[in-house]
């Protein structure tokens, strides 16, 4: 294989297209969101910190926790449990944040993304990538990259940017 | 060559300029440009010469001729070819007329040159101030040109606002907008846009709020064309079309028009120094350094005689401000010699002379011979604002219109004898570059010793004076005190700063964080308490520094004010004394940049309604026959206070009870109190003026006023007593970035409250409460009741106090309402470093930002107005 794994992948890439998983492939962290493992492009993250008080923000959708102070910077931190449909359990010591960078509006956004735990940096390539599976209506999978299978599991790979601005929250404002 | 000699430059021989044209054209190839340039300069010579000689009906022509040289040249032509072609047979008529001597009706003119052959793409051209108005300041002038671009595309998407939806609040706005432009382009002297504004705001109001649409947006599109003239783009209609269009569908409100279009096509048409063509566009040799430093201590001095003229004007009899206009003008004279700006040399020759008169007490320095002094401030400033721009151009400056006539109304002011003055202006200009002194110098080493580099300015004292010079130690004083002035200064990207006060603000949270920190404390040696102090201390040191660098004086703003005083004061015939107190009280940066608008309005209308009309009135009340405005800074407590009061007339309690219930903002057996009552004048399309005059009267200026202090996030406080004059006082949070906060607890979440809406926070006695409905809470505060906001509901807070009694409510108010906010308990007050939400969610009612807490963590800062606003 003669690509280079270090080209940033468009973010708007089609899934359909065949030759589409090549261009999926890449460094990835994985994470834990209930039992599933996700997986999010690693040039999207910015950092891993741990669980930090978050202030609560009225009005606001409720997958949205809150706002957090990163050094100075005030940034919202959403819950992907709730964001999932995944019952939100109890904060524990694995769970963490992590801060991603985020195009919207043509203006780079810092988002904080709150998951179970976090697991691994998996350098995934083009040949384990399937593209997902239809559910049908009832099951959105338009956030979803695709599926990677990686050490004997299946890991969702995210399109953080239409998950955390798909159509449905444009904006957090309530 | 001198002026004198230019001035009467003989009438240029048409017939042969144009012989001379038709051979170079034929000669001449769209892709030539020196070809191109030197032809449009022959065109230049005639549009001179037909200005001069009042040919109006080849002007025209001439004149959009050479705007479509000018763009082939500037190469914005699509088709140069043709466009040449359009000239060439321009040329043949013109021939045909003068050679032949046909009529100039006959003569059969290509119809492009109507339709200017090219149109030119609008501006990536940088603003090279084309027919800069007289007597503006540039830097001014260009602010007020910047500003233009978008407030004309805001006004655009408002018009056709108005189209869509025909909402009474979009013309509310168009004439605030209309109004505050009349205002400043009065200020600039662009005496046609003005009368266009008053005109369509007329119009508007004609019309009740229903315009027609069209006719707003053919008023937009020419106020454009005309900023855009400025910056080199193509010239404007005559504004009597735009007129009349207001009219026409205005049903015709007065016949005022006949006046407007000869001001505005005086504006247009350039009075040129020079009959004769400038010449190829040369470079220019000059030692740019030594010129650039020249520009900007040059604009430093007439900033400076500025101010020391206004002071003159108060205070007749004040030497030391004569002498630093003097010295300001001498060193211009000094240094414009010696760089061989012969225009600049000569005017502030001119201008010295009849200062030079004044300080020998032959004639006093008022009336005309003040305005002519200021009148050549103006224009210096404008020469060297040519001079800057040739600077960064390269190419020799152009001449400037109408310093000829300025020298001559100087001359005929001052009464100089000629003679003298042409020898020592020649004495001068020869030795320009030692330190070119009118009289001998009774101080020659230290004078040499602060040559014209060192840009000190000289001071002239004249041999029969020594001895008065001696004993005024205050010259050399202010002699000093201008070369602080220019320290260094240096401009950094807004933004940086901002990050750098973020980053301190980080500092003293993790600073607090350490020093508090329970294991360190327990733990301590007592060397470690001292360096911790000492972080302590550095820190503070450091914040206070950071805050401060965005705080500028406002002295700006009030030298504007001073000028806006007393243009009005003559147009109005009202004779002001304008004082001016706390002109150094520093204010965060976007203040001074937002507090312009509402004082121009503040103090208009403490021209315009305050001070009575005529003196007698004045005098009759006991007053001095002077009105007397008086514009204050101050800081007072956490705020900025800026106040302007006059000695004027006073608000008309009954008229303005009168005009509010017949405008429906009251009702007519409402009690209000004094202040409830002056507030009312800030609502807007208020006004008691009977007659709306040039100046003001239509009561948008107070909405203005209003608006921008609210987005300061400030208040404003009238006072008044009929027949003693009224003040206007504005309250301002020293800077933007930090608010005094209240902490209130609610439940398990903390949220900051502005001190500045906090009215009273008291824990209520149960007889005070009483409901509606049995929902609607209310309290019984002050006599009146007031709803009571319970946040843990609108916000779903868990877990707060329920019943009120047991609570604390925090009284809030915002855009005169009230309202008591219901929380668990009062956490304290501090200053708090307001931060937006980030762009995912700056909406939320209720909420203005937020801000990092001490602890590190966020909180939340409540907006008043949000809450009470459901």
């Amino acid at each position: 294989m003669t690509i280079q794994t270090s080209v940033e992948t468009p973010a708007e890439t089609i899934l359909d297209h065949p030759s589409a998983a090549v261009s999926k492939e890449g460094k990835y962290l994985t994470f834990y969101v209930a039992n599933e493992e996700y997986g999010l492009e690693i040039l999207k993250v910015r950092e891993i910190i741990g669980l930090m008080d978050i202030t609560a923000v009225p009005k606001t959708p409720n997958f949205v926790r809150g706002v957090i102070n990163l050094r100075g910077k005030v940034i919202p931190v959403v819950e992907l449990r709730s964001k999932f449909n995944i019952q939100s359990t109890e904060d524990t010591d694995q769970t963490c944040i992590i801060v991603v960078d985020v195009t919207f509006d043509n203006s780079t956004l810092q988002i904080g993304v709150l998951v179970d735990s976090v697991s691994e940096v998996l350098d995934i390539t083009g040949d384990d990538i399937e593209d997902t599976p239809s559910f049908g209506t009832n099951l959105q999978t338009d956030f979803i990259r695709g599926m990677a299978k990686a050490k004997g599991s299946v890991k969702i790979l995210l399109n953080i940017e239409s998950v955390l601005t798909g159509s449905d929250m444009s904006l957090f404002n309530g | 060559m001198t002026i004198d000699t230019l001035e009467k430059a003989p009438a240029i021989d048409l017939k042969s300029k144009i012989e001379e044209i038709c051979e170079s054209i034929v000669l001449s190839e769209p892709s030539d440009f020196q070809a191109i340039s030197s032809l449009y300069n022959r065109f230049e010579a005639i549009n001179q010469w037909t200005l001069k000689s009042d040919n109006h009906q080849l002007a025209p022509v001439i004149q959009s001729v050479q705007v479509i040289l000018e763009n082939i040249l500037l190469e914005q032509c699509e088709n140069p070819e043709e466009s040449l072609a359009v000239v060439s047979a321009t040329v043949l008529e013109l021939q045909s007329v003068y050679r032949d001597g046909n009529h100039l009706e006959e003569a059969h003119f290509p119809d492009e040159l109507h339709l200017n052959a090219a149109s030119p793409t609008e501006s990536n051209i940088s603003i090279s101030l084309q027919n800069l108005p007289a007597h503006v300041d540039e830097e001014i002038f260009t602010e007020f040109l910047s500003q233009q671009d978008g407030a004309m595309s805001e006004m655009e998407t408002i018009i056709l606002s108005i189209e869509n939806s025909n909402e009474s609040v979009a013309a509310d706005e168009l004439l605030r907008m209309l109004h505050t432009l009349k205002g400043e382009s009065a200020l600039m002297g662009l005496s046609d846009v003005e009368q266009l504004c008053h005109r369509t705001e007329d119009y508007i109001k004609l019309v009740n709020s229903e315009p027609a649409v069209d006719v707003l947006l053919s008023v937009k599109d020419w106020l454009q064309v005309k900023f855009n003239s400025f910056s080199g783009g193509e010239q404007v209609t005559p504004l009597e079309i735009v007129v009349a269009s207001l009219q026409v569908s205005g049903n015709g409100s007065n016949g005022k028009t006949a006046t407007a279009p000869e001001e505005a096509t005086n504006q247009e048409i350039p009075e040129v120094v020079q009959p004769e063509p400038p010449g190829e566009s040369q470079t220019w040799e000059i030692d740019t350094d030594l010129c650039a430093d020249f520009v900007v201590e040059g604009k430093d001095h007439l900033d400076e005689s500025d101010a020391q003229l206004l002071m003159l004007e108060s205070n007749p009899d004040d030497p030391d401000a004569l002498d630093t206009v003097f010295r300001a003008f001498h060193t211009i004279k000094g240094v414009a010699g010696f760089l061989d700006l012969k225009e600049i040399g000569l005017l502030a020759h001119k201008a010295e002379n009849l200062l030079d008169q004044a300080r020998k007490g032959r004639m006093a320095l008022k009336g005309a011979a003040m305005d002519i002094t200021f009148e050549s401030v103006d224009f210096l400033k404008q020469l060297i604002g040519v001079v800057a721009e040739s600077l960064s151009s390269g190419l020799a400056p152009a001449p400037t219109p109408g310093l000829p006539d300025l020298l001559e109304r100087i001359t005929a002011v001052g009464n100089l004898d000629d003679d003298n003055s042409r020898s020592s202006s020649e004495t001068e200009e020869k030795e320009a570059d030692n330190d070119s002194i009118v009289k001998p110098d009774p101080k020659p080493i230290e004078e040499t010793e602060t040559s014209i580099n060192t840009s000190e300015p000289l001071a002239t004292t004249s041999p029969e004076n020594v001895v008065f010079t001696a004993n005024k130690p205050s010259i050399q004083q202010s002699g000093q005190a201008q070369t602080t002035k220019l320290k260094e200064i240096l401009k950094v990207d807004a933004q940086r700063l901002d990050q750098l006060v973020d980053a301190i603000g980080e500092l003293v949270i993790a600073e607090s964080m350490v020093s508090q920190s329970e294991e360190l404390v327990s733990t301590a040696s007592p060397t470690l308490v001292k360096h911790l102090s000492q972080l302590d201390k550095i820190t503070r040191e450091l914040q206070s520094m950071g805050t401060s660098l965005r705080m500028v004086t406002v002295r700006s703003v009030f030298q504007k004010m001073a000028r806006l005083v007393r243009d009005l004061s003559k147009k109005s015939g009202k004779e002001i004394e304008f004082v001016m107190v706390g002109a150094e009280t520093e204010v965060d940066k976007s203040v001074v940049d937002k507090i312009g608008d509402p004082l121009i309005h503040m103090i208009r209308n403490a021209v315009d309604h305050g001070i009575e009309s005529d003196a007698q009135t004045r005098e009759a009340s006991g007053k001095p026959r002077k009105g007397r405005v008086e514009l204050r800074a101050f800081q007072k407590g956490g705020n900025i206070y800026i106040e302007v009061e006059d000695d004027g007339q006073g608000l008309n309690r009954d008229v303005i009870l009168a005009k509010s219930i017949e405008k429906g903002l009251i009702k007519k057996d409402q009690k209000l109190t004094d202040s409830e009552i002056w507030n009312l004048v800030l609502e807007p399309g208020f006004s008691t003026a009977k007659k709306v005059t040039e100046i003001s009267g239509r009561g948008v200026g107070m909405d203005v006023v209003k608006r921008n202090i609210e987005s300061l996030r400030g208040l404003i406080d009238i006072q008044s007593k009929q027949g003693s004059g009224s003040l206007f006082s504005i309250r301002l949070p020293l800077t933007l970035a930090i608010i005094d906060g209240m902490i209130v607890q609610v439940g398990n979440s903390r949220y900051i409250v502005p001190t500045l809406s906090v009215k009273e926070s008291l824990q209520p006695d149960r007889k005070a409460l009483s409901t509606v409905l049995n929902q609607g809470e209310m309290l019984d505060f002050h006599d009146h009741l007031i709803p009571i906001i319970r946040l843990d509901q609108q916000f779903q807070i868990k877990g707060a106090k329920q019943d009120p009694s047991d609570a604390l409510i925090v009284v809030i108010e915002a855009d005169g309402k009230e309202a008591g906010l219901l929380v668990d308990a009062l956490l304290g007050q501090q200053q708090v470093v307001i931060k937006s939400l980030g762009e995912t969610m700056n909406d939320i009612q209720g909420l203005s930002g937020c801000t990092i807490m001490p602890d590190g963590r966020v909180g939340l800062i409540l907006d008043a107005s949000g809450l009470l606003k459901r």
